[in-house]
């Protein structure tokens, strides 16, 4: 299995937000790494907010499937996300209950579309529109975040 | 009724037991060992108590015997082996130890299993206990018990496990094959055929009473989701696909909670007319509102061939299904229905604004997938051919019999 990158010259390390239920979409994400899994050969993937058994499953289908090294973890924000090179999830409505403060205290850049978003939400949130619900369309801005890897063969 | 009994553990609450039961009846006295701890689905007609041999003898010639006997010892501890994703009670499966007891009381002529998690690993433990002593098993694989679970590190191991054990195994699916010989079984696999094994077609409404697929402007969506379904993707392919859906009413059948709430935001958000549709207890109800859809949508990453589907394709309602399912084996696609990768939800709703447009599409489907069903779910049909794999696996075991 693949280190699990931390650090300069690891291999690059994609955390994201596993949370599937009225505020979080794990599921669709997932799929979206389906998709993107091709492209991805090299990076590592911990799943936060994973421990409801069909995510568990949908992890270990994706892995078998892909060949993706893709993980659950236990760990907390801060502890999981310095070194990312990215966080993820797609939330419903509002964000307030993602880690973004702690990926912001370390500098790591976040993909957060939302579906239906509040009045409030933050700028920007528009753009993602589509992401939020076209698992293809959000593998392709994943993507742009990481580094050209060969696909996998 | 005489002789010896067939022995079929199962889901007791499932329809598809129900009728795979009612189906194969008539030839043997059957006994069900209920799976779990639910009730017996009403479809299973007159049943009968079974403690011993004794009460076969005297149980009516219309009847389904149930295992009743009291547990005892060993029955009272759950078996070491992990239990169906997200399935937390346990203590409701039936033990291994309680299917060698039935066997070695019955002593039946074969041990059906039907559906793999529960009923399957449960015939794995008591094939084990009996040793020598186990009469001929059938393995019945239903959906996802193998497509899924064998991608499962736990589980596969389990499977392989029941590999090296079972006579015979009977799929939903053609695809489960090479997947059944990959888990390392080399004997005999039936031809496919439906879990439920069939309905009486002459019952089922006609299309020629119905009105035409572009006629309709009902889209029914499965709103399964969870460690198979993915209902909540689908919705986000109807939230895609809003602009081509305006003149329509969309029902998602069995939606839980999150699905509810995601169809109200698409409701709020979209301005469409979509909703969540109560179960409908009686089935004839059922058909009569699968037959006013033009559509019905199913988004999923494991399944076999559902009861859903072909009642759709019965019924006139265009087909819109993931690549995860056989309907491949059952329809053309881009033809007879449309078949989309469960992760692709742009593509599925692009299938879903065409079946919405092209009024051509979705009623040239209708009597192929019509005919389809008639030749391939048809109760008489599929009877005759689960008792003669009965025969086939009875007889390729002579002399095996219980304790």
């Amino acid at each position: 299995m693949a280190r699990m990158g931390s650090g300069a010259g690891s291999a690059p390390r994609l955390v994201v937000d596993g949370e599937d239920s009225d505020r979080g979409r794990g599921l669709l994400l997932l799929s979206a790494l389906h998709l993107a899994a091709p492209h991805m050969r090299g990076t590592c993937v911990e799943v936060m907010n994973a421990e409801e058994p069909p995510m568990r499953a949908a992890i270990e289908s994706l892995r078998w499937e892909t060949g993706l090294n893709v993980r659950a973890t236990l760990r907390a924000p801060e502890d999981v996300l310095p070194g990312a090179a990215l966080f993820v999830a797609i939330a419903v409505a509002g964000a307030d209950h993602l880690p973004l403060a702690q990926a912001a205290a370390a500098g790591v850049p976040v993909l957060v579309p939302l579906q239906f978003p509040s009045d409030d939400a933050p700028p920007g949130t528009l753009l993602l529109a589509r992401a939020a619900h076209d698992p293809g369309f959000l593998a392709e801005r994943m993507l742009r975040h990481l580094p050209p890897r060969q696909p996998l063969a | 009724m005489s002789g010896r009994p067939i022995l079929v553990v199962a889901l007791p609450d499932s329809v598809h037991t129900a009728r795979w039961m009612r189906m194969v009846h008539g030839e043997w006295p059957l006994v069900l060992i209920p799976a779990t701890k639910a009730e017996l689905a009403p479809e299973l007609g007159r049943t009968w108590p079974v403690r011993a041999l004794s009460d076969l003898l005297v149980m009516p010639r219309d009847a389904i015997g149930v295992w009743a006997a009291q547990p005892e010892g060993p029955e009272f501890a759950a078996d070491d082996l992990p239990a169906p994703i997200g399935f937390l009670d346990r203590d409701a499966i039936v033990r291994g130890a309680t299917v060698a007891r039935a066997v070695r009381v019955l002593r039946p002529l074969l041990l059906h299993s039907m559906e793999i998690q529960l009923a399957g690993y449960a015939c794995l433990v008591a094939h084990a206990r009996l040793d020598g002593d186990a009469p001929p098993w059938l393995l019945s694989n239903w959906g996802s018990d193998i497509f899924l679970y064998h991608r499962l590190a736990e589980h596969r191991l389990v499977l392989e496990a029941i590999a090296a054990r079972i006579d015979a195994a009977l799929n939903e699916c053609e695809r489960d094959v090479p997947l059944l010989r990959g888990l390392g079984f080399d004997g005999r696999i039936l031809p496919a055929q439906p879990a439920s094994g069939g309905v009486d077609v002459t019952i089922l409404p006609r299309l020629e009473a119905l009105a035409p697929p572009s006629g309709r402007r009902l889209i029914l969506v499965k709103g399964y989701h969870g460690w198979a379904g993915r209902a909540l993707h689908a919705l986000s392919a109807i939230h895609l696909a809003a602009p081509a859906l305006r003149r329509h009413r969309i029902r998602v059948l069995l939606a839980s909670p999150v699905v509810r709430d995601m169809a109200a935001r698409i409701a709020a958000a979209d301005g469409l007319d979509i909703g969540a549709e109560p179960w409908m207890p009686n089935h004839a109800a059922a058909l009569a509102r699968m037959g006013a859809a033009r559509m019905m949508v199913s988004c999923g990453i494991s399944d076999g061939i559902g009861t859903t589907l072909l009642e759709a394709m019965a019924l006139g309602a265009f087909p819109i299904v993931s690549e995860s399912c056989c309907a491949l084996e059952w329809l053309e696609a881009e033809r007879d229905g449309f078949v989309v990768s469960p992760h692709d939800v742009a593509g599925l709703a692009k299938a879903i604004a065409r079946a919405a447009a092209e009024d051509a599409l979705v009623d040239a489907a209708a009597p192929r997938n019509r005919a389809t069903v008639e030749a391939r779910w048809d109760i008489g049909a599929n009877g005759g051919r689960a008792k003669a794999a009965y025969r086939e696996v009875i007889a390729a075991a002579p002399g095996r019999s219980a304790a």
